[in-house]
């Protein structure tokens, strides 16, 4: 496209991953650490680089292949021409009722309210959802919840987008390929296998902070004397002082929750 | 030197520009022509449904009142169409076997919903609620037309900004006593100015011309 070198993607020419350096920091790391990607977590120059850069490589070169009269002249004319779009009939519009129309609340055309909780870095929030025809759209505090009273932050006010996250997992996958449920389970329970000699030593479970963490074992599906893997805390949202401590292991949670309403 | 140009070319000249004019004028009025046709508004025009459901024969030959599928008109902007399980509410006894029901039987059977062509659409920088009008008295005939005339749907309004404004300029000449809003056949038996002055009154309708009544 206009005699442009083609463009070469960051990964084409980056080393690959010193994933031995990468270990050898995670475990002289103090406190938490937060990373979007293995290669900002390695730090190597070519990441430094692409980060430093705003736009990708010969984005600033501008090859004259159509001059700026043309250029000017095309612009010139869709502007006049735009309003063309106008003239011209509605686009088909498609309506598809229910099969069999929910029993109670749902008026066609009108919004839901629902009360419901979300949970953020650990502790729940009380929301309002609103629902149109099924869909949330939008997430606002309950009034008549303690940890909301009303309010939310911004991270809930973006909870709602992650229902129709483009990037959301849609189905198994296995090195980038559609794989199955089933073919996922029986990789972890040979994976798990491995393990019940070691006594679960090199099993470590992840999950989101939870205001009712279950123990790893709960939810490890091969539950026959399997031993107890190590439990650890993804903690994704950083806004609420959580520390999970060692009452985690004992199912207990301890945090520190601020109460602002009623300064004394 | 010779002259390049003819004595004539000075009067096709001065009609060059007289008729330059005139063509102008009659693009723009091609434009509006065009843009109030049947083929941009799509008035009159029959759309192709995946059921051949007749008006006709329900509301006009069997009488069913419109809301009795159309729930959520008194009390929704979306007057809803009826999910397959109100068809099957009279199909699954009568004309059981009929071929031209197959496409509700298969939606029945298989929960996969039927899929039909709008035939009234407004853009979406328009906000249209069906139950102001109804409880302000405008009949669903106002716009609709005699539904009950149609064995298939079309619109007989173009629902355009300006035939909106035709009734928000003057309520007066369209609106109905709210017990008649459903009635397909009801005409005022007095004079529809005066009676429409008092419901005017009698409803509380406002002034209905500023911009955000619609455009939100």
């Amino acid at each position: 496209m206009l005699d442009m070198p083609q463009i070469t993607h960051l990964n084409q020419h980056a080393t690959p991953l010193d994933l031995t350096a990468i270990r050898t920091r995670l475990q002289t790391a103090q406190g938490p650490e937060y990373w979007r990607s293995l290669e900002e977590l390695a730090d190597s120059p070519v990441f430094q680089e692409f980060v430093q850069r705003e736009f990708p490589q010969q984005a600033s070169e501008w090859h004259d292949a159509v001059s700026r009269r043309r250029f000017l002249q095309l612009m010139g004319a869709s502007l006049a021409l735009a309003g063309l779009g106008a003239c011209s009939q509605q686009p088909d519009e498609k309506i598809v009722p229910y099969v069999r129309a929910p029993k109670e609340g749902m008026v066609p055309g009108k919004p839901l309210y629902f009360a419901t909780t979300m949970t953020l870095g650990g502790l729940a929030l009380g929301v309002l959802a609103t629902s149109v025809m099924g869909r949330p759209i939008k997430i606002e505090g309950n009034p008549q919840h303690p940890a909301s009273l009303g309010a939310t932050d911004a991270l809930a006010q973006a909870a709602v987008l992650t229902l129709y996250d483009p990037d959301r997992a849609q189905a198994v996958l296995h090195r980038g390929q559609i794989s199955t449920w089933d073919a996922f389970l029986t990789a972890l329970r040979t994976a798990l296998e491995a393990q019940r000699p070691k006594g679960g030593l090199g099993c470590v479970c992840s999950q989101k902070p939870s205001p009712h963490p279950r123990l790893p074992s709960n939810y490890i599906p091969c539950s026959d004397n399997f031993p107890p893997p190590r439990g650890t805390s993804m903690n994704r949202s950083v806004t609420i002082p959580y520390r999970p401590g060692r009452g985690w292991l004992l199912g207990r949670m301890s945090y520190l929750s601020i109460i602002l309403i009623k300064p004394r | 030197m010779a002259q390049i140009f003819h004595p004539s070319t000075n009067t096709l000249s001065w009609l060059s520009i007289v008729g330059a004019v005139f063509i102008l004028v009659g693009l723009l009025w091609l434009m509006a022509a065009l843009n109030r046709s049947s083929y941009a508004t799509e008035e009159g025009v029959v759309r192709q449904q995946p059921v051949q459901f007749s008006h006709a024969h329900h509301v006009g030959g069997l009488g069913i009142d419109c809301r009795y599928c159309h729930t959520s008109v008194e009390v929704s902007p979306f007057a809803g169409i009826p999910p397959t399980e109100t068809c099957m509410t009279c199909h699954a006894y009568i004309w059981t076997e009929s071929p031209f029901l197959a496409p509700v039987r298969e939606s029945f059977r298989t929960g996969r919903p039927m899929i039909w062509t709008r035939v009234h659409a407004v853009p979406d920088f328009v906000y249209f609620d069906h139950s102001i009008h109804l409880h302000k008295g405008i009949g669903c005939v106002t716009c609709h037309g005699r539904v009950d005339r149609m064995p298939m749907m079309w619109k007989v309004k173009s629902l355009q900004m300006e035939w909106c404004l035709e009734c928000h300029r003057e309520p007066e000449r369209f609106v109905r006593p709210r017990e008649f809003v459903f009635r397909m056949d009801w005409q005022p038996q007095e004079d529809q100015r005066m009676l429409g002055r008092q419901l005017v009154q009698a409803y509380n309708i406002a002034k209905l011309t500023t911009c955000s009544i619609c455009h939100r």
